[in-house]
């Protein structure tokens, strides 16, 4: 596994990784914190990092980075279960985007996956029952000065969304988007 | 719901797998895909969306509409590919949804970081995971979404380019490109 042991580094900071032990290793340094990389994979990575003062440093600066990873709400995953109604044929949606503030409200206090559709549906009776009629989402916007390009509208995929693996949108080729990015720089 | 859904023969079932069962009414296995799947698609909605209660409903928009739509799942691509598509569409709509707006609630607490730390270190590391973040998300839109998509969730860089319509090289250049640029302003706005 010893490749050509140059243990001195080419810049940690170089974007570009191709072939050098450095940018193999600064490559695969996001897997080994995920604790995705394979055993052969994480073995040379091991011996790398144990001779290379700037790619070991370079593992402090990531977990430190890693540190500051967003996390869902803590009860997200019962406000989903929340607007399901699951059984034999199924997973169906018991409760709309426009009532999930119901369910969100009333989550937390059951746990059986299977008793959530049934009972958001019943609270979804009582609340049609008592007449309240909401005409919209009540959607938590974001801040404007955010853009996305990546979200811009021309290309929708109203259908393509359920395709399994799409879309893959043909993008600019690499030397299109390298370029542009060095402009960005 | 008990029948077969906890087979002590495999301890982790693939996402296939895990996909088919739902679909027979598996409530156990559509809490592992949450499990799986909730966080990753959370900041990756983050990312384009760049508020976190946006992100946090875009994101349960996008469970709900995958998870009453596993049909649509053919299993020829990773689970994770078909749900940030979901995801991006999900939030493209919320994007030009919103027209009126509010005031941006940029003082936003972090959620609580994970572990158990006296408060004083908590507050201490909490300026630093919200400096981290700040920095973060000032990042041009398809470094931000490499280096979350790579650091924080360990996708290929061919995940990364399904995911952000780029290519793997691209991909992996922005991934490089964010860190380098995320360790120098991390680094300056130390000094000043
Ligand atoms: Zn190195």
């Amino acid at each position: 596994m010893t490749t050509n042991g140059h243990n001195g580094m080419n810049e940690t900071n170089q974007p570009s990784s191709d072939g050098t032990p450095c940018g193999d290793a600064l490559d695969q340094l996001p897997l080994r914190i995920a604790g995705r990389l394979a055993a052969r994979e994480a073995r040379a990575l091991e011996e790398h990092l144990s001779r290379c003062a700037g790619c070991a440093a370079e593992v402090e600066f990531l977990e430190a980075v890693v540190r500051a990873r967003p996390e869902p709400p803590r009860a997200f995953k019962t406000s989903v279960l929340g607007r399901l109604r699951i059984d034999d044929s199924g997973v169906t949606e018991a409760v709309p985007a426009r009532w999930k503030w119901l369910a969100n409200r009333w989550d937390g206090s059951q746990r059986r996956a299977a008793g959530w559709g049934l009972s958001a549906a019943a609270l979804l009776v009582l609340a049609l029952g008592i007449g309240v009629v909401w005409s919209e989402d009540p959607v938590a916007d974001g801040d404007t000065q955010f853009t996305s390009a990546l979200l811009a509208p021309e290309d929708e995929m109203v259908e393509e969304w359920m395709v399994a693996g799409a879309p893959v949108l043909d993008g600019l080729p690499d030397e299109v988007l390298l370029s542009l990015m060095t402009e960005m720089d | 719901m008990k029948g077969k859904s906890r087979e002590a023969t495999d301890p982790a079932p693939d996402d296939g797998e895990l996909v088919q069962r739902a679909k027979g009414g598996d409530a156990a296995a559509l809490d592992l895909l949450l499990d799986r799947h909730q966080g990753v698609v959370y900041r990756f909605l983050l990312g384009l969306l760049g508020d976190e209660d946006a992100a946090a409903d875009a994101a349960q928009e996008t469970f709900v509409r995958a998870l009453t739509n596993l049909n649509g799942f053919r299993g020829d691509a990773a689970f994770r590919t078909w749900i940030l598509a979901i995801a991006r569409n999900e939030a493209r709509g919320m994007a030009r949804r919103k027209s009126r707006r509010r005031e941006s609630a940029l003082d936003d607490l972090p959620p609580p970081v994970a572990g158990g730390p006296s408060p004083e270190t908590r507050a201490l590391r909490n300026v630093e995971v919200q400096r981290v973040r700040d920095t973060l998300a000032r990042l041009p839109e398809k470094q931000r979404m490499s280096v979350s998509l790579r650091l924080f969730d360990g996708l290929s860089f061919r995940e990364i380019a399904e995911a952000t319509d780029s290519t793997e090289g691209s991909a992996r250049v922005n991934y490089h490109h964010g860190i380098r640029r995320l360790r120098e302003w991390l680094h300056d706005d130390q000094r000043t």
